[in-house]
């Protein structure tokens, strides 16, 4: 990708053709600078004081690290943080694990549910998640399994089942046959063909659906809000959420804004590195064509 | 013997995902398509203390006037919000497949919203661009000198949905335009030099190729926007949490989650969990009913390359 794009630079710079861009240019830059004062502004905020923040003179005694450090401690954030570490951890690899396997036998063998069960994946892609929630909710009352981790993490990783098996679905149908046959002629059995070749073959599609996933899972919000009441297992996003309810009734506004920043903070930089990656994930399982 | 490990390999390789499938979906869509015809004192009561209400949950839901407030809200975000999205998406999408420099940038850059938690940007737009003191909208048109859209309450009572559109919106933009480039850049490049060559000129080639050819994704966003609006919620949480009720923005979803495990559950005298379902069955009705729609009007549209 580095590459492309020092190759592009080195392009003579065209000035009808600018010229002729310039309006798309226009647009782009307003859009993008919008966005960018609207983030840096809340870093601003996140290291100020409330009461610089209501006096509109933000910043103007120094970095206030205390902020983050009372959101972190006070604030419950940092329990949040490793909690949803957990749930996007464990989740993707879990969802990974069930959906790996099942996408390859879908896009490889012909069995009498093959077609039935790729018809379901498809079909519960497309169902909101509040249509279940419902009776998952009362099994985990009935079994006393609110309020915990596990039940959570399994939650994860089950709902995410259909989009990950889908998109890898996708991905081993890309991939040539050759590898397999070639195996089966030196006596390599189907097992061993897929985990010691198709898997590592499959690599860059497990890696994309992998960021993608724990993105969601670490800003997972609504299966949180049912499932996770106490403040010991909630992950980030839900528990910012009781957090801001109770900082904007306190005027705690810098600790609310430092809040929102630890949510936001490990996403951006994951960008930062992985955005191609990320947005691979968006258009290679988005598209059902 | 080589048929038979084939069989046993894909029994071992598809039943772990299927037993979560069937475990958070399957069970759960028909348990809750039963709940919705029964009255049911509490989510958590067991299936024996249920008593059957035929279709008296859809009546009883039907004649509440909040509730059908909520699918002209729903309605209100699938047409505005979906031509918004649509229309702005399309234009990013044209603009950097046009030639622009700097191209992955700018697309990172519309799609980054999409990677930022909801609730975090919801609260960046509440409390910072909507502010009516210090907020980005009236610090900008301050500058530009329109001190009437400078004082636009943009959190007040009248615009809350409106505000809750725009910032919605700005996000979403990101996610259909990376749909439609990956469609503009399946086009053969060399239909639009044909179409240059015969003298056809850029905006002539969008509206007589491109769009012709965009059938197909049509179907696709479409589908997917409706989806999304179906089950669109936090952020009406988000923009209605600690207003009047009359000011709060109630989808469906939201307002299935406030009347079964929300505040509303507790300000009713007697709740019943099989209204919640029937909510459930009713968006699900409604998706449904939408796909129908959308494969009638895109019959023959599927363009591949």
């Amino acid at each position: 990708m580095k590459k492309s794009k020092s190759v592009k630079e080195i392009q003579p710079l065209n000035l009808k053709k600018e010229a002729r861009l310039l309006p798309g240019y226009i647009i782009l830059v307003l859009w993008v600078l919008f966005e960018i004062a609207l983030l840096s502004w809340i870093v601003g905020a996140s290291f100020s004081t409330t009461k610089e923040i209501f006096s509109n003179q933000m910043l103007q005694s120094g970095l206030h690290f205390e902020n983050y450090i009372y959101s972190w401690t006070k604030g419950n954030m940092g329990k949040y943080f490793f909690n949803s570490l957990i749930y996007a951890g464990f989740g993707v690899s879990g969802a990974l694990l069930l959906s790996a396997p099942c996408a390859y036998a879908l896009s490889r063998f012909k069995f009498f549910y093959n077609k039935a069960l790729t018809n379901l994946l498809v079909l519960f892609l497309s169902i909101p998640q509040v249509m279940v929630v419902l009776p998952l909710y009362s099994i985990a009352v009935k079994y006393n399994l609110l309020n915990k981790h596990l039940t959570l993490l399994v939650l994860y990783i089950c709902l995410n089942v259909p989009f990950c098996t889908f998109f890898l679905l996708n991905f081993f149908a890309t991939l040539s046959r050759t590898f397999e046959e070639a195996a089966a002629v030196d006596g390599c059995s189907p097992i061993k063909t897929f985990f010691k070749i198709m898997l590592p073959l499959a690599q860059p599609g497990i890696i994309t659906v992998g960021i993608f996933l724990f993105v969601n899972i670490w800003n997972e919000f609504f299966v949180a809000m049912i499932f996770a009441t106490s403040s010991d297992v909630r992950p980030l996003a839900y528990g910012l959420y009781s957090l801001i309810q109770a900082m904007s009734t306190n005027g705690k506004w810098a600790e609310l804004f430092s809040s929102v920043m630890i949510v936001v903070i490990p996403t951006f930089i994951l960008y930062l590195f992985l955005s191609e990656k990320i947005i691979a994930g968006v258009t290679g399982g988005g598209i059902k064509e | 013997m080589k048929s038979r490990s084939r069989n046993i390999m894909i029994a071992v390789f598809t039943i772990p995902a299927m037993i979560a499938i069937a475990t958070v979906f399957v069970y759960p869509v028909i348990r809750t398509i039963m709940m919705s015809f029964f009255t049911i004192d509490n989510v958590v009561s067991r299936m024996s203390d249920w008593t059957f209400a035929g279709v008296s949950n859809y009546v009883q839901l039907i004649q509440t006037p909040l509730f059908r407030q909520t699918w002209v809200t729903f309605l209100k975000i699938w047409v505005f919000g979906g031509i918004v999205i649509m229309c702005i998406a399309m234009l990013f999408a044209v603009i950097l497949t046009s030639g622009v420099r700097g191209k992955s940038f700018w697309r990172a850059a519309i799609y980054l919203p999409n990677i930022i938690s909801a609730v975090a940007l919801a609260n960046m737009w509440i409390h910072y661009a909507y502010n009516p003191n210090w907020g980005l909208f009236h610090n900008i048109f301050s500058a530009l000198g329109l001190e009437s859209l400078a004082n636009f309450q943009w959190t007040s009572p009248d615009h809350l949905f409106l505000a809750m559109m725009v910032a919605y919106c700005f996000g979403a933009v990101g996610y259909y335009m990376l749909i439609y480039i990956a469609e503009i850049e399946k086009i053969p490049q060399d239909i639009f030099e044909a179409a240059k060559i015969d003298g056809s000129s850029g905006v002539h080639s969008f509206f007589h190729i491109t769009l012709p050819l965009f059938r197909g994704v049509f179907k696709t966003t479409i589908t997917l926007w409706t989806t999304g609006t179906l089950g669109f919620y936090i952020w009406s949480q988000m923009f209605s949490s600690n207003r009047d009720a009359s000011a709060q923005i109630m989808t469906p979803m939201y307002y299935m989650i406030r009347t079964t495990f929300g505040d509303m559950a507790s300000a009713h005298t007697e709740t019943n969990a099989g209204l919640g379902a029937a909510i459930c069955v009713m968006v699900m009705l409604a998706a449904g009913l939408a796909f129908a729609l959308i494969s009638r009007i895109f019959k023959n549209d599927e363009f591949t390359f």
